[in-house]
């Protein structure tokens, strides 16, 4: 089996797992949920506050899931003491990596997609665009937004989610570990879901979009190089 | 047998070192108190700019060349590498938290509050907590080779997220206006000699880290032969006819 | 509480603070050497009372 079947298998078998289990989709539909349904209702009594907060609710939640989702995807596979037998198989480490992240990926931009119209109805916040921009070109770059975004944070949460799978006081290692590393992809996902939310900026998300791509290149690259050094049996 | 005591005793060399430095520091402080000219609209103010702003670029040097040292560790494998690092590790927090400190010092009788979200204050911030969990990660792996290679990972991407974070927090502050007077110092009109004696005492602030550095890799050498010397003891088998205490 | 406080005295507080940092981390490191000392003595101890305690 060569490397990229390796990789299609491991994402796959991962899916089929979740899609069994339902582990992650129960945790993170109540997450999601719960942070979105909180946030209204702090912001509730302000209708400006609500649309402008729609897209930072949106990202908090894809937050937790992205880190819920990361971190049980190596659990499952250290219970059974599959994950030594996934390491013993003669593919590359990285291999192991990128097939649990293309899974990781899949979910969160799904569960994105679809919280996207459920947080715009909820917070009364609307696709923007003047005349001049058409509104399909805005929920397009909207979407690519949410899987930039995503797949970033699942760069860097199944990386530590992996570095801290054996190790003690693994739940709250991982958020302290990831969350200085990913606040540059929280901050430009919300701030160019908002700028394409509220007025269709396109110049202006495309700023931010450029530092979300720029981050997704640099650490699949790094985190790609480094993965092997950080699971050893 | 290590002679711990004789290994840790300073040297001629490394007692005259620190001993220049510390006047180099009397004489740096002296320029930016005494000798260098009020500042038009901080006044007396801006010679906290000096204390500050130095040591806050010897943080970024030092968590830049913990990772450097990290990643030359995963290289070579070499113990010495990642002595290195955590020394350099244990620096950067020690600047960087030094230097939020010295930027709340000079913010709240120049801005009138404690913090902004000034963008290098923040992601000095952001760096502190990154350190912090590198020193974590560090205190839950016992091996030692294990222990080298996750933290030498974990600061690689660390320091590979300032850049990221710096530009998030720079456009993310240029959305709002900015105050007149920036705590980088790069608001004020330096004139000569304020510039001087910037990096005068930025230079001053580099030999403090290295002579720090010196120190604790020092220590940290003798740590680890002593660890490699334990880890030999335990694995010697006993001597017959008598019990071996394992500890 | 800050409002009344003098340039001067920030200043001096600004400096203190360069200083006792830099003092601190110089116990910091004394305190570990000693306690590596302290510690490598004991295992000494215990080590010869190991090879010495059979015969």
């Amino acid at each position: 089996m060569n490397d990229l079947h390796a990789v299609l298998w491991i994402a796959r078998k991962d899916l089929l797992q979740e899609a069994r289990s339902k582990a992650v989709t129960v945790a993170t539909v109540f997450f999601s949920a719960v942070t979105l349904g909180v946030l209204a209702f702090a912001f509730g009594e302000n209708p400006l506050l609500m649309r402008e907060g729609a897209m930072g609710a949106l990202w908090v939640a894809l937050a937790f899931a992205g880190v819920i989702s990361a971190a049980q995807s190596w659990q499952a596979d250290l219970e059974d003491g599959a994950l030594e037998a996934l390491l013993a198989w003669p593919v590359p480490r990285a291999a192991v990596y990128l097939g649990k992240l293309l899974a990781n990926w899949g979910l969160m931009t799904v569960l994105g997609f679809v919280l996207l119209p459920l947080a715009g109805g909820l917070y009364g916040a609307d696709v923007g665009g003047g005349g001049e921009v058409p509104a399909a070109l805005v929920v397009a770059v909207l979407l690519a937004t949410i899987a930039a975004g995503t797949l970033g944070f699942a760069l860097i949460a199944v990386f530590y989610a992996g570095l801290t799978a054996n190790l003690r006081a693994r739940e709250s290692l991982l958020p302290v570990l990831m969350f200085p590393v990913v606040v540059p992809i929280l901050l430009a996902a919300v701030r160019a879901s908002n700028a394409l939310v509220g007025s269709g900026d396109l110049d202006l998300a495309w700023a931010w979009l450029r530092l979300l791509v720029g981050f997704d290149l640099v650490y699949a690259v790094v985190c790609l190089a480094l993965f092997r050094f950080v699971v050893e049996a | 047998m290590i002679d711990a005591a004789a290994r840790l005793r300073r040297p001629l060399w490394l007692r005259t070192y620190l001993g220049i430095t510390l006047l180099l520091f009397l004489a740096a402080a002296a320029f930016g108190l005494v000798f260098s000219p009020r500042d038009v609209t901080q006044g007396d103010l801006i010679r906290i700019m000096y204390a500050h702003v130095s040591v806050a670029w010897i943080a970024f040097v030092a968590v830049g060349l913990t990772a450097v040292f990290g990643a030359l560790y995963l290289w070579r494998g070499q113990r010495r590498d990642d002595v290195l690092a955590v020394a350099s590790g244990e620096m950067g927090l020690f600047f960087a938290g030094l230097t939020i400190i010295g930027g709340m010092t000079y913010s709240r009788p120049t801005l009138n509050t404690f913090w902004t979200w000034d963008a290098k204050l923040t992601l000095t911030a952001i760096m502190v907590a990154l350190m912090v969990g590198y020193f974590i990660v560090r205190g839950l792996i016992d091996d030692p080779v294990r222990r080298g290679r996750v933290s030498a990972v974990v600061a690689i991407v660390a320091a590979a997220s300032l850049p990221f974070n710096y530009l998030a927090a720079e456009w993310f502050r240029t959305l709002h206006p900015a105050k007149s007077v920036a705590l980088d110092g790069s608001g004020v009109t330096m004139d000569g000699t304020m510039l001087a004696v910037l990096l005068f005492n930025t230079v001053v602030a580099g030999m403090i880290y290295l002579g720090f550095m010196i120190d604790r890799v020092r220590l940290g050498r003798v740590e680890a032969a002593l660890e490699e010397e334990r880890a030999q003891a335990v694995t010697q088998p006993a001597p017959v006819g008598k019990e071996v205490v394992r500890v | 509480m800050f409002d009344g406080w003098t340039q001067w005295t920030w200043v001096t507080i600004a400096w203190l603070e360069l200083v006792l940092a830099y003092g601190g981390y110089q116990a910091y490191l004394s305190w570990r050497r000693r306690k590596l000392l302290a510690d490598d003595a004991a295992r000494r101890i215990i080590e010869r009372q190991a090879a010495g305690g059979g015969a």
